[in-house]
């Protein structure tokens, strides 16, 4: 018996279909920064299909958000090292 | 009047008598044909007015019913329903009757009306085929007495010596005409020659009447030999002794093609004999996963005929439980079901509607990992939650106070007996050959409790309901997510997670014996009974391949502690792969798998680049026998209603166009050929080896060792261009980190593979994707 | 979206047909008439799709949690369970949306005769819920391996009120974008496993 409701990974390439008018006038560079964007909302597909949010797409965008959330924390973390170890050195 | 005590082989619709026909084998090693009278039971319901004048028109009817009015349970109905019984002496009476009732009262609601004839006598004597009974009995052969002494959750049921006759045309029917008709038995191999006729028949017989086999067992036997057989008998004429039981021809089910778990299968026509069983290599379901043994067991547990449990579809077996359960319990069998959904909101609906969680694994090599797995999770929770379309909706992983329901009932313990089987299978040594009895057993049971979940939702179920399925799944992602927070409690990092299954790590965690208070927190957290899958010593998770828009979170492979390897979703593991790629793909793996840590697995490394470099040569050199490289891809539709002409689909046309059928569901089994062309192996034509496409092959069988390779460290470009010669491999391995060079001087080898590239038509060349 | 629609749908059975049953079109109504007040919704074909129903109640309402609400839903997967369903329906004065009517009625696992006989009691019960309140009913065609099963749509069509023909854009009729590349590395563990 088939399902009614598509399955989350459905609803993401839908979601990401429907960008396609967007991406396909974005610059290359920008292009590449969408796809790793979508990419990373990508990961948490199994969390987002247990959310059952009505609107899934909020669901990625905070999947995006947290993915980026994380990459400020382990940058600011090396900054921080590198200014430790340049005030050492200083 | 005699007694005897001995197996039930087999029980069927007696022709010559009304009732039933058991066919035994005593424990002197008589095979004994008993009869006994059957009467069948049906149920009509609805409108008094109606039911009334249902009852005039059986009264006079020529199969003589008897009649009675009673009052029983419909499972999906609060009340008790009252039903019109329909006794009458035959089976296939029974059928007649009822068909010409469907067609004068349409709108009646009709139970128990299309049962075979093994699950009634199942229901009623407790009898399954295999079992022990003690029988008595007149001169007549006309059963007194029938008493069965075992059940069908024994876990280790007395088998008795079976005499079996292996049968099978000199080649595959459907790639060439056999011209000869191999037996073999108690270790003696003959060979009939398919003409001149006459003696083919005689010697047959012969060797039937000799040994009066209880099983044939057969390769081709349901689409080409025993058909092929029959023909002959009935041209000649010629009474070949096929069946045991005279003046009986065979039961014949045709082919068909059907739907099942969003796949679509394939069943090949089946032939069913009488008083002995037929079972065809090639067409039974289980016959490559669970051997004679697990069909057997699959017969005991579902109380199938063996010849049906040989190649039934998943769901019937679990379907034909539900049934037996149902009338041992006096609850009323659907003819089809009515009842629809109860009504949602369209928000119940959204928040209902998901299967199981199947995470994203985090992807590469990982050291020491545990995998866990609930035990058969989706029935375990059918059974704590007391699931069953008559039973209230509980909150997932919560028991219930109610009586339980039918699911549970049947379910419960066949759960019991995988438990127990699969507990005693981890107690005994490697070598005993118990274990390979157990395992096959307990193969079967697996196949019916992972079935019987898509049963529970699907639409024709006759006891499903989607309320069912749905309290399922949400059990399931409940009892996943408590294990995650449990893992994390207890500081582990967890890896993966596919619906019953968990993969976690934690540093100094390294034997079984580390996880095991993890395992039983997860157990008080969920009430689900929870097994180490094993500790891996190394483990790798792969991303997608094909199309990387697709995840594909089954894709890994890993080292267990004692050195077993677990592979999922690889070439070598796919039935689509040319036998040649999987060999060599689980050749590579088996060399890996011998470091005996993840620290001196890159000391292997070397060797197993070696080992693909040795299967390339064999494939330039043309040592690679045809057969190896063919590759069975599966239709999923009629070859001419292909859109785009897959290999798949062109391969089949060819058969088509040469008369051969070919359905839905089937494998075509094709070679990939110069010009981007396929051809189907069936073809009478023999294959010219100089035009297979041995660059389509390297290909494949560069992406496939590139799968093993890639979470070393190597990538795949670095992997092809090494392998293109000339240069150093250098990577930096995965785990432990650190840089290792391979070098590769150039071959001459590397530059004969150029030749093999037919210029313009396919290019050697480095993918970077 | 209302223009979608008229502006009053009268107590009458409104046959709609389309791509998908005109699925779409049916999801743009649904939600629709939720934003108006209840309505109950018979699935014979696996077509409702809840998502793009909260996507277009969300254009017009800041909760399409509460709005989904309203939408009381039933599927069926047999022509038998469609014809169950509706007698368990009692008449009330909300429409009634039934999502591909005839797709369990194509199935060739029932008789012709059967199915017929099971259509004309559908039907049947479909004109006592419209004297209540408009019932809608989407339907395909039914496939070319089972033409003979167009009697069936011909029995439905004889007796609606009103056919209507939704001609959606199809994905090949829209503009085509030229098919773009995908920029990450397949082998990345960033993108997929």
């Amino acid at each position: 018996m088939g399902r009614t409701v598509p399955s989350i990974t459905q609803v993401f390439m839908q979601e990401e279909q429907s960008l396609s008018r967007f991406r396909r006038a974005l610059r290359r560079s920008d292009q590449l920064a969408l796809d790793e964007l979508l990419s990373l909302a990508r990961q948490h597909l199994a969390a987002a299909a247990y959310a059952t949010h009505v609107l899934p797409m909020e669901t990625f965008l905070v999947a995006m958000l947290l993915e980026e959330h994380k990459e400020v924390r382990r940058l600011r973390d090396e900054v921080e090292l590198l200014q430790r170890s340049l005030n050492a050195g200083s | 009047m005699q007694a005897v005590s001995g197996w039930l082989l087999d029980v069927f619709e007696n022709t010559q008598a009304a009732g039933a026909v058991l066919w035994f084998l005593s424990d002197k090693g008589e095979r004994l044909r008993l009869h006994q009278p059957f009467p069948i039971t049906f149920y009509v319901a609805g409108p008094a007015a109606r039911l009334r004048e249902v009852w005039r028109f059986l009264k006079d009817h020529p199969s003589a019913p008897r009649l009675s009015r009673d009052q029983k349970r419909d499972i999906f109905q609060p009340q008790p329903v009252d039903v019109l019984a329909v006794e009458v002496a035959s089976l296939s009476s029974q059928q007649r009757l009822f068909q010409q009732l469907l067609e004068q009262f349409p709108t009646l609601n009709y139970y128990d009306a299309d049962l075979s004839l093994a699950v009634r006598h199942a229901a009623k004597y407790k009898t399954f085929p295999l079992c022990r009974c003690r029988v008595k009995f007149y001169e007549s052969y006309l059963i007194q007495d029938l008493e069965v002494e075992n059940t069908r959750w024994d876990l280790d049921p007395e088998m008795p010596k079976l005499r079996v006759l292996h049968l099978e045309p000199d080649c595959d029917p459907a790639h060439a005409a056999p011209l000869a008709i191999c037996a073999q038995m108690n270790g003696q191999s003959y060979r009939f020659s398919l003409q001149p006729v006459r003696p083919l028949l005689i010697n047959l017989q012969a060797l039937l009447k000799r040994l009066d086999p209880d099983l044939i067992l057969t390769r081709w036997g349901d689409t080409w030999l025993l058909p092929y057989l029959f023909e002959l008998m009935e041209k000649q004429p010629f009474e070949l002794a096929l069946n045991r039981e005279p003046g009986r021809k065979y039961m014949q089910r045709p082919e068909r093609s059907y739907f099942s778990y969003g796949q679509i299968i394939y069943s090949g026509q089946q032939i069913h004999l009488f008083g002995r069983w037929h079972i065809d290599q090639k067409n039974a379901s289980f016959w490559t996963d669970l051997g004679l043994d697990g069909i057997f067991e699959m017969a005991r547990v579902t109380a199938q005929p063996v010849q049906v449990a040989a190649r039934t579809s998943p769901g019937t077996g679990i379907s034909t439980m539900q049934v037996l359960t149902a009338l041992e319990e006096g609850i009323l069998v659907p003819w089809h079901k009515q009842q629809g959904e109860r009504p949602k909101t369209a928000l119940e609906l959204i928040e209902s509607d998901l299967g199981g969680l199947v995470y994203q694994p985090i992807v590469g090599l990982h050291r020491d990992v545990g995998a866990i797995d609930f035990v058969s999770m989706y029935p375990a929770i059918m059974v704590r939650s007391n699931i069953s379309p008559e039973t209230c909706k509980p909150h997932p992983l919560e028991t219930s106070d109610e009586k339980p329901g039918l699911i549970p009932l049947t379910l419960g313990p066949l759960l019991e007996k995988r438990v127990a089987l699969k507990h005693r299978m981890g107690l005994t040594p490697r070598w005993d050959p118990r274990r390979k009895l157990d395992a096959e057993r307990s193969g079967a049971h697996k196949w019916l409790l992972v079935t019987c979940f898509g049963y529970l939702g699907y639409k024709n179920a006759r006891f499903g309901r989607i309320e069912s399925h749905e309290a399922v799944t949400a059990g399931g992602r409940e009892a996943l997510l408590r294990a995650k927070e449990a893992s994390e409690d207890f500081g582990f990092n967890v890896l993966h997670m596919y619906v019953d299954g968990l993969w976690v790590k934690q540093p100094g965690y390294t034997q079984p014996a580390d996880f095991s208070a993890l395992l039983d927190e997860i157990v008080t957290r969920t009430g689900l009974a929870i097994a180490l899958d094993g500790v891996y010593r190394w483990v790798a998770f792969l991303p997608s391949r094909v199309n990387e828009r697709v995840p594909v979170p089954n894709r890994y492979f890993g080292v267990f502690q004692d050195g077993s390897l677990k592979v999922r979703g690889l070439e070598a593991r796919r039935r689509d792969s040319a036998p040649w790629v999987a060999r060599m793909q689980m050749q590579l793996l088996e060399y890996l798998a011998q470091a005996e840590s993840v620290d001196e697995l890159p000391e292997y490394i070397p060797g197993a680049l070696a080992i693909l470099r040795q299967h390339l040569a064999d494939l330039r050199k043309g040592r690679v026998p045809l057969t190896d490289l063919l590759v069975a891809l599966r239709l999923t539709r009629e070859p001419q209603e292909y859109t785009v002409k897959t290999a798949g689909a062109r391969a089949g046309q060819q058969l088509l166009a040469i008369g051969k059928s070919i359905r839905p569901g089937q494998r075509v089994r094709l070679l990939y050929m110069h010009g981007g062309e396929v051809q189907a192996w069936d073809m009478p034509q023999t294959v010219d080896p100089r035009r297979v496409d041995r660059a389509r092959y390297y290909e494949l069988a560069v992406r496939a060792a590139s799968s093993v390779f890639w979470p070393m460290g190597i990538p795949e470009a670095d992997l092809r261009a090494w392998l293109q010669g000339g240069i150093q491999l250098a990577f930096d391995f995965a785990l432990p980190a650190g840089k290792r060079h391979i070098l590769l001087p150039p071959r001459e080898e590397e530059k004969e593979w150029a030749k093999l590239f037919v210029p313009g038509e396919r290019k050697l060349e480095i993918v970077y994707s | 979206m209302n223009n979608l629609f008229p502006s009053h749908l009268p107590n009458q059975i409104l046959l709609v047909m389309g791509e998908h049953a005109a699925s779409n079109w049916m999801w743009e109504l649904s939600a629709w008439l939720a934003l108006q007040g209840n309505l109950r919704v018979l699935d014979a074909g696996n077509r409702f799709n809840a998502y793009p129903v909260a996507q277009a109640i969300r254009r017009q309402h800041q909760n399409p949690r509460v709005v989904l609400e309203r939408i009381r839903l039933s599927r069926a997967f047999t022509c038998y369970q469609v014809d169950v369903l509706l007698e368990e329906w009692l008449p009330q004065p909300h429409p009634t949306l039934v999502f591909d009517l005839l797709a369990t009625f194509y199935d060739e696992n029932v008789n012709l005769p059967e199915s017929q006989r099971l259509l004309r009691q559908v039907i049947w019960r479909l004109q006592q819920l419209s004297k209540l309140a408009p019932v809608v009913v989407s339907t395909s065609l039914p496939a070319t391996i089972c033409a003979e099963r167009m009697v069936l749509f011909e029995m439905l069509k004889a007796q609606v009120g009103e056919l209507r023909l939704e001609m959606e854009l199809t994905a090949a009729d829209r503009a085509q974008l030229p098919a773009q590349m995908p920029l990450l590395p397949a082998f990345d563990s960033t993108t997929t496993p």
